[in-house]
């Protein structure tokens, strides 16, 4: 929202001109300003200044040549800071009531003033400013005189009696009465003068300019409205743009209704603009057409907001997304429509975020049409930021990949430097400076397409995405819908991982994993690992890349699960989940844990190997994610054992992972040591490490391979007189080659 | 065109979800599935926001996606039923009488004396049963 103009955000206010006496400006201002609705002023010290700003601009302007433009870009600028709607000329008592000479000059200004304003319409009301120590009154011809040569009615002869300033505005300030005159005439020439304090005098001041101001507004306004109901345009640009004018205008009275009303004749309008006859190329046409919908668009819903109608607000941005989403324009500009789609669910988001504070959060969400119901998230900011995330992640792409397939890029970009926007919203052109003068010329479309790529690349999406997804992200979480926080906080870690940023990456995925993993989403829960494990890979992390690559490889997804179409790109850096994917992580982990290769890390110093040096430990507890690679239970034969009495244990280990597994050898600890004994294959002597205590008991099992899914039991008699009452407590030890992994039961 | 449904547990853990699409949009239908669980807790746990009438199965279209709808149905027994459409103008009363052809189907599967409550539904009966149903969604509407 920030991007656009000022005066697009802020809804019009009245300009008036303050020309003469310039002492008062100052105080005059800062109170019309002050007020509400405000007023701007445009003070003006002399009245030879007013002939130059209300000069019209030369018509042989090169840059104001009609290149099909729908909207002219300063037009409310214009109306903003330059064309005041009302000149309050000012004039001192003085040379009003004074000597011919100073008449003379009075009314030569005011002939002056007249001849530059009328020809804009442009109302006049005349000030004349008393010093509080003359109680004169102004003669009765004077006035006339005055009224007959300012050609305005007498209501809009304002007499202003001041003290001197410093006075005036402690007076203004404090709010302590002074006597102000104000002098009507009407008809037979009545002189009422009021006490009022110096407050209501501005009061009165005020309301004149605004009554002139809203008379301006209005006549303008029935002006253009009369050559849009009669249809005297050629074009559906002119159209659209009197429509717009008339919606201006009746914002600048505070019509909303008309306001909105043809706002919108101008967006439909402009829509069926689309398609037919084009003066510009056919991509500037569409870009074109497309700011214009925007600020119209802007327009309505903010009108729509502020006017407390949610519903029809959003509503309205749902048609608006329908209408123009599918306008892609050709594939060398997609990445234009994809940020223009981002910026209008962004500008959306923000107007509903600053509205949703004023209109109260609980209204009734089963609005809208019945056939079309509005549901609970299309009231969030979050979901409109979400989306804003999701076009821009969009347009990021279309213009990665319009890079990549353009080997000029480069040498056009100094092409695209004299380029930049024309007059016209929406238009863009060349900018030639041919001696003191410039000129613009207007672009084909692939000067345009340059200048637009070359544009495009100056930008950094990424943290725009990521910005955008955390303000989703953090408005989910607090609705508490923890799925929709959780998938944005994925695409923000994959913005992360992918701007290299690996530890808020982590932090991200950790907490999604965590999600997907209780609710048992493996599909989804494989795409995050899948990035984790990357992450880890990246990080030098051999640990965390070998518990990662475990959980992979003994996530349940099979080819049959229904996905295996995924594609490469959608599924992330760990490819698709099937089952001959789970097997290579397998070998691959397998072939590191065994010292067979190392880890490349990221910056590629060393492969980061496991072996004797570096022994990896990981821990299966009752709450780690790896119990589902690998389950181990133990189970006493008998529920109590005397001392002296022989009984058994059964160890069980059964594993997730798609390929068998050989154990080396297997620790059984308890906690009084003398009871521990080792169990090592016989399969696999020469594997066999085991460096524990000397004299320390060691079976030997035929075969310690634990196959897919199926249950290893291990039963082995302990030695009467060993055992204490209270003996649960055991660890598991398994050595895969050098390396351990802890069980613990 | 129903791109993809799925049956969602009491853990909010997915029983059955397939897909329909030739596109390569599995996993994306996946996730949408996921988020709309949300929708879900919020309209059963505020009825009266959502306006929803007691005991009422179909909880109606709970998020527009970009590109698809999403619509909810949550059984007596708490079983959710998620359905994720492309067509841009659903009726209701066609995506009711999908769901209730979905539930008749889905009360079958579970009745199998080999079907083990709260995991997932391997039934290649099922499987098929909604293939057809999932084929003549809209076409039926008058029957």
């Amino acid at each position: 929202m920030e991007e656009y103009p000022e005066e697009l955000r802020t809804p019009p206010v009245a300009l008036v001109s303050l020309v003469g006496c310039a002492e008062h400006h100052a105080l005059i201002s800062s109170y019309l300003n002050a007020e509400q609705p405000p007023i701007n002023t445009l003070a003006l010290p002399d009245f030879s200044k007013i002939a130059l700003l209300l000069s019209k601009p030369n018509k042989s302007d090169p840059l104001s040549g009609d290149n099909g433009g729908i909207l002219k870009k300063d037009w409310l600028l214009k109306h903003r800071t330059r064309i005041p709607a009302v000149v309050a000329a000012f004039f001192n008592y003085d040379h009003v009531s004074g000597d011919p000479a100073q008449w003379l000059q009075v009314c030569s200004d005011i002939e002056n003033l007249k001849n530059v304003i009328r020809p804009k319409n442009i109302k006049l009301t005349v000030v004349v400013v008393q010093s509080s120590s003359s109680n004169e009154e102004i003669s009765e011809d004077r006035m006339i005189a005055l009224r007959k040569r300012a050609e305005i009615d007498a209501k809009y002869i304002v007499v202003f009696n001041h003290s001197d300033d410093s006075q005036l505005k402690q007076s203004f300030y404090r709010h302590v009465a002074v006597i102000f005159f104000v002098v009507l005439m009407s008809g037979g020439l009545c002189i009422f003068v009021v006490n009022v304090n110096v407050e209501c005098g501005f009061c009165r001041l005020r309301s004149t300019l605004a009554e002139l101001a809203n008379v301006y507004y209005k006549e303008e306004g029935r002006k253009i409205k009369t050559r849009v109901e009669k249809k005297s345009f050629n074009s559906h640009e002119l159209n659209v743009r009197y429509c717009f004018k008339v919606a201006v205008y009746a914002e600048f009275q505070r019509d909303w209704v008309e306001a909105l009303r043809f706002y919108e004749d101008a967006y439909h309008i402009l829509r069926e603009m689309v398609g037919t006859a084009r003066k510009l190329p056919l991509i500037q046409r569409l870009v074109q057409i497309k700011t214009v919908a925007e600020q119209l668009h802007f327009k309505i819903s903010t009108l729509l907001l502020h006017g407390g109608k949610m519903v029809e607000a959003i509503t309205w941005f749902r048609q608006h997304n329908v209408s123009y989403r599918r306008l892609v324009g050709p594939a060398d500009v997609s990445f234009l429509h994809w940020e223009w789609m981002s910026r209008q669910f962004l500008v959306f988001a923000e107007l509903l975020e600053t509205s949703s504070k004023t209109i109260p959060s609980n209204s009734n969400i089963t609005s809208g049409t019945a056939d079309q119901p509005l549901t609970e998230w299309e009231f969030q900011p979050a979901y409109y930021y979400q989306l804003a995330a999701h076009y821009l992640k969009e347009k990021r792409t279309s213009l990665e990949l319009l890079l990549t397939m353009s080997e000029t890029a480069d040498e056009l970009d100094s092409n695209a430097e004299s380029v930049g926007p024309s007059i016209y919203v929406g238009q863009f052109a060349r900018f030639l400076e041919q001696g003191d003068a410039l000129t613009m010329q207007s672009l084909t479309d692939e000067e345009y397409t340059h200048y637009a790529i070359a544009e495009g690349k100056r930008f950094q999406d990424s943290s725009e995405i990521i910005a955008f997804l955390r303000k989703a992200y953090e408005s989910f979480s607090i609705l508490k819908a923890q799925r929709m926080a959780y998938f944005c906080g994925f695409h923000m870690a994959k913005e992360y991982f992918g701007a290299g940023d690996l530890s808020n990456a982590k932090q991200l995925l950790d907490s999604v994993a965590h999600l997907y993993r209780q609710e048992g989403w493996v599909t989804l829960l494989w795409e995050v690992l899948g990035y984790l494990r990357e992450c880890s890979r990246k990080c030098g992390a051999v640990k965390e890349f070998v518990e990662y690559s475990l959980q992979l490889a003994a996530l349940p997804v099979s080819s049959d699960s229904g996905v295996q179409s995924f594609r490469r790109k959608e599924c992330g850096p760990v490819g698709p989940a099937s089952l001959a994917q789970r097997e290579i992580i397998h070998k691959e982990v397998f072939e590191l844990v065994g010292g067979e290769t190392g880890l490349a890390s990221v910056e590629g110093i060393s492969d980061l190997k496991v072996n004797g040096e570096n022994p990896l430990h990981l821990e299966i507890d009752l709450v780690s994610p790896l119990r589902l690679v690998l389950l181990a239970s133990v189970a006493f034969h008998e529920p109590m054992i005397k001392p002296g009495v022989s009984t058994s244990i059964t160890v069980s280990l059964l594993s997730q992972l798609p390929l068998t597994v050989d154990i080396d050898e297997l620790e059984v600890q308890f906690n009084r040591s003398e009871c521990n004994f080792v169990i090592t294959n016989s399969e696999r002597p020469s594997a066999a490490i085991y460096s524990g205590q000397q004299g320390c008991r060691v079976e030997r099992a035929p075969s310690l391979a634990l196959v897919t899914n199926k249950w290893l039991r291990l039963t082995y008699a302990i030695k009467p007189g060993q055992l204490i009452s209270h003996m649960q407590s055991l660890i598991l030890y398994s050595h895969h080659n050098l390396h351990k992994r802890h069980l613990r039961k | 065109m129903i791109v993809c449904v799925a049956v969602v547990g009491h853990q909010n853990n997915p029983l059955y979800i397939q897909s329909f699409t030739e596109a390569d949009d599995a996993l994306k239908l996946h996730h949408i599935v996921h988020c709309s669980l949300d929708v879900v807790d919020e309209r059963v746990n505020n009825p009266k926001k959502s306006g929803s009438t007691l005991n009422e199965t179909f909880l109606g279209l709970l998020y527009p996606t970009e590109n698809y709808k999403v619509y909810g149905y949550l059984t007596n027994t708490k079983v959710k039923f998620i359905l994720v459409t492309t067509d841009l103008d659903v009726r209701d009363a066609d995506v009711r009488n999908f769901f209730r052809r979905f539930h008749a189907a889905y009360v079958d599967a579970v009745s199998n004396p080999f079907h083990v409550p709260g995991k997932k539904i391997t039934s290649r009966t099922f499987a098929e049963r909604v293939s057809n149903i999932v084929k003549s969604f809209g076409l039926s509407s008058a029957g």
